[in-house]
């Protein structure tokens, strides 16, 4: 069984939900969580270099303090979790962030913003086309009631 | 050469100085007596929660029974150079320039091709319906295409609207008005018949005045901005330097003939617009801690100031008598400009969704986009410089009336039920939640301090042991059902803790701005560290802003290629 498993993201609110789902499956498996957030083009493209960089800063200040929330929410405060944020096409992202992990297995989670995706299917279908690992959907209704803040 | 004047000269002279002081007293004692209103009408309206704008315009409609001591002089030169110029300058001083450029195709949609064809669709149906020439009918169609979302913009605030929303429907009201005052002044200049019209010549002006006007901007905002507010570090001088450039940059694209000595002018608002902008976007980064904060603060009372007179001189202006004259002509303009309204914003929204598909414009941001289009200073300045020496007397009152009817029903009807119809779309539903957040959250909080003092009154003996340890209990459960009802709100909305993450984020860089003044001032760090961190903070702000608009928001619905975008989302 893989480590870590990636989730992936480009925002959305319902994400909040999405994530707890998956760090929930993390510490039932007993693996470590990959949050991989994509600042995509059809967002983010428009955005020069410096001004870029410092989104990126702030977006991991934000994921960090999520991922330590939810950690404490779950009990799971011994889960290994970290952030890993790219800019440029989903897809691509995700392909190249499980190359360079190996043996792992990948979660979308939904609802996402689909600006190039006919559906999520087909948002799905082009990532499994490029990954040899197993890649599924978490939505928000496959999460647990959440817990006492 | 010595001049000698005679007796009688001098005493006429002085009579004429003494009814000048006496015009110019009475011009300010009602200046001050208006500012008194709109200070007394601000304070009534921020209480019940209603406009304070169009509350200003409902005071000023009554307030002209008061005869002298409200007579201002309303001319358009007044709104037009004095009272405009400052409101579109800070419009702009708070306009992200990523953010305008992120949607800045959108917005010249509807500023020029919206503003070219509604005034000649309205100056067609007025001229078809009451019977205005041409150059008169496209004269008013010209000026009733500048939208003045002030209004607007400040319930969208108040509501928590999406701030892409805001930028769109203030982005397409700064240009607008632009192109709106251009297209009027060459109906007026085809009607005076000074210059035969074509469209060739219509084109060739609009680009040369245009361009001549950002040009203007552009130029003295980037002086003033590298200049005067990177190199002069005091807080007063840099303020008095942008009123100086708002005023300045509008009155040299406007009389830039008498600079070059010929007959040419440039757009005095565009000037204005690219000034503030680049104060804005460029300058602010270079400026000091303190000279942001007076910058801020003078600005923000400046544009209180102008907005109240503004708003009560419409109410002033309009008559509700020649309103009710003028029925038929009236409501013929209110519905041709709200239909109007209603298939441009739908049909060039499709088309530039079309063409942008990643910046696509969502079903209600145009619905709001279309009940948002109030009209204002601009409409009315313009049509106020309409006079008999152009139209006949009869023309100027019905343009005159139709206007005053227009900018009247936009500001009370439309004003007064933009937040009812935004609520409705679900633009305000994120606000409604997190006020639900905060009163359980205060409850909590208030228990707490109940608790703590009935604690404190056990321990010193004011109350008995046992009955303050019972009323300590009894708090508690409060708070554990308060507690219970916070955990319960949060499961229904799982996006409030995004929500309360950005905040925090937010509270945190605004300490640490402060943490760095104190420093700065107690001389520990070098002025030139404290300049380079605030804009780290600035753009660590702005970095969340954007990322509160694209990462955070709702997701965009699936769409095909062939989707003109009517969803009921609000994405990024």
């Amino acid at each position: 069984m893989a480590d870590e498993l990636v989730y992936v993201s480009w925002g959305g609110t319902g994400r909040v939900a999405t994530l707890r789902s998956a760090m929930e499956r993390a510490k039932t498996e007993e693996r470590g969580l990959v949050y991989l957030a994509v600042l995509d083009d059809a967002g983010f493209a428009d955005l020069d270099e410096g001004f870029l960089a410092v989104v990126k800063d702030e977006l991991q200040w934000l994921l960090d303090a999520q991922l330590e929330l939810t950690k404490t929410q779950l009990n799971a405060e011994e889960l290994p979790v970290r952030v890993i944020i790219r800019g440029g096409d989903v897809a691509e992202q995700v392909s190249d962030v499980v190359t360079a992990l190996g043996d792992t297995e990948v979660i979308i989670g939904a609802p996402v913003p689909l600006a190039r995706h006919q559906s999520i299917e087909a948002l799905l279908a082009e990532i499994q086309g490029q990954v040899d690992v197993p890649v599924s959907l978490v939505t928000a209704d496959d999460a647990e009631p959440r817990r006492a803040p | 050469m010595t001049l000698v004047m005679s007796g009688a000269g001098a005493a006429i002279l002085a009579a004429e100085e003494g009814e000048q002081l006496s015009r110019f007293v009475a011009q300010e004692s009602a200046v001050v007596f208006l500012l008194a209103i709109a200070a007394l009408v601000t304070v009534i309206a921020s209480r019940l929660r209603f406009p304070f704008t169009v509350a200003l315009v409902v005071v000023g409609l009554f307030a002209s029974v008061l005869g002298e001591l409200v007579a201002v002089d309303i001319s358009a030169e007044v709104i037009l150079f004095l009272l405009v110029p400052p409101l579109l300058f800070e419009a702009t001083l708070n306009l992200p320039w990523p953010k305008l450029r992120a949607d800045l195709f959108p917005i010249l949609m509807f500023a020029l091709i919206g503003t070219a064809v509604g005034t000649l669709a309205i100056g067609a149906l007025v001229h078809w319906t009451v019977a205005v020439p041409w150059t008169a009918a496209f004269a008013f169609g010209a000026l009733i295409s500048a939208t003045d979302p002030v209004a607007v913009i400040a319930l969208f605030k108040t509501l928590g609207a999406p701030k892409r929303l805001a930028i769109l429907v203030e982005g397409e009201s700064l240009f607008n008005d632009a192109v709106a005052v251009v297209a009027f002044g060459l109906a007026v200049t085809a009607a005076a018949g000074s210059e035969p019209f074509t469209l060739g010549n219509a084109i060739n002006d609009f680009l040369v005045v245009s361009a001549g006007g950002l040009g203007i901007g552009l130029i003295l905002g980037y002086l003033v901005s590298s200049v005067f507010l990177a190199r002069v570090d005091d807080p007063l001088v840099e303020t008095s330097i942008t009123l100086a450039l708002a005023y300045g940059s509008f009155l040299l694209a406007e009389e830039f003939g008498i600079v070059v000595g010929r007959e040419l002018h440039f757009s005095g608002i565009l000037a204005v617009v690219a000034s503030g902008l680049m104060v804005g976007n460029v300058g602010m980064h270079n400026t000091s801690p303190s000279t942001r904060l007076t910058l801020d603060n003078f600005w923000e009372l400046l544009t209180f100031l102008v907005n109240s007179m503004v708003f009560l001189v419409i109410g002033l202006a309009i008559s509700l008598e020649d309103l009710a004259d003028h029925f038929v002509p009236v409501v013929v303009a209110i519905i041709g400009v709200l239909v109007l309204r209603i298939l441009l914003i739908h049909a060039l929204a499709a088309i530039a969704s079309w063409a942008q598909p990643s910046r696509r414009v969502p079903g209600p941001y145009r619905n709001v986009m279309i009940w948002a289009g109030l009209r204002g200073a601009i409409s009315l300045a313009l049509v106020l410089t309409v006079d008999n020496t152009i139209f006949d007397d009869e023309t100027v009152t019905t343009l005159q009336i139709m206007t005053y009817g227009v900018v009247l029903f936009t500001l009370l009807i439309q004003g007064t039920t933009i937040s009812v119809f935004m609520e409705r779309l679900g633009l305000t539903s994120k606000i409604d939640t997190e006020l639900t957040q905060q009163r359980h959250q205060a409850r909590i909080y208030m228990s707490r301090a109940g608790q703590s003092e009935m604690a404190r009154l056990g321990a010193d003996g004011v109350l008995f042991n046992d009955m303050a340890t019972s009323l300590g209990r009894t708090y508690q459960r409060a708070i554990n059902d308060e507690s219970a009802r916070l955990r319960s709100h949060f499961s229904g909305h799982p996006e409030l803790e995004v929500s309360m993450l950005l905040q925090a984020r937010r509270d945190a860089l605004v300490v640490e701005r402060s943490a760095l003044n104190e420093i700065l001032f107690s001389g520990l760090i070098d002025s030139q560290v404290a300049h380079d961190l605030t804009i780290e903070l600035d753009n660590r702000m702005a970095a969340l802003d954007l990322l509160e608009e694209r990462w955070e928001s709702d997701p965009l619905p699936t769409f095909s290629g062939t989707d003109d975008g009517e969803s009921d989302n609000h994405g990024r």
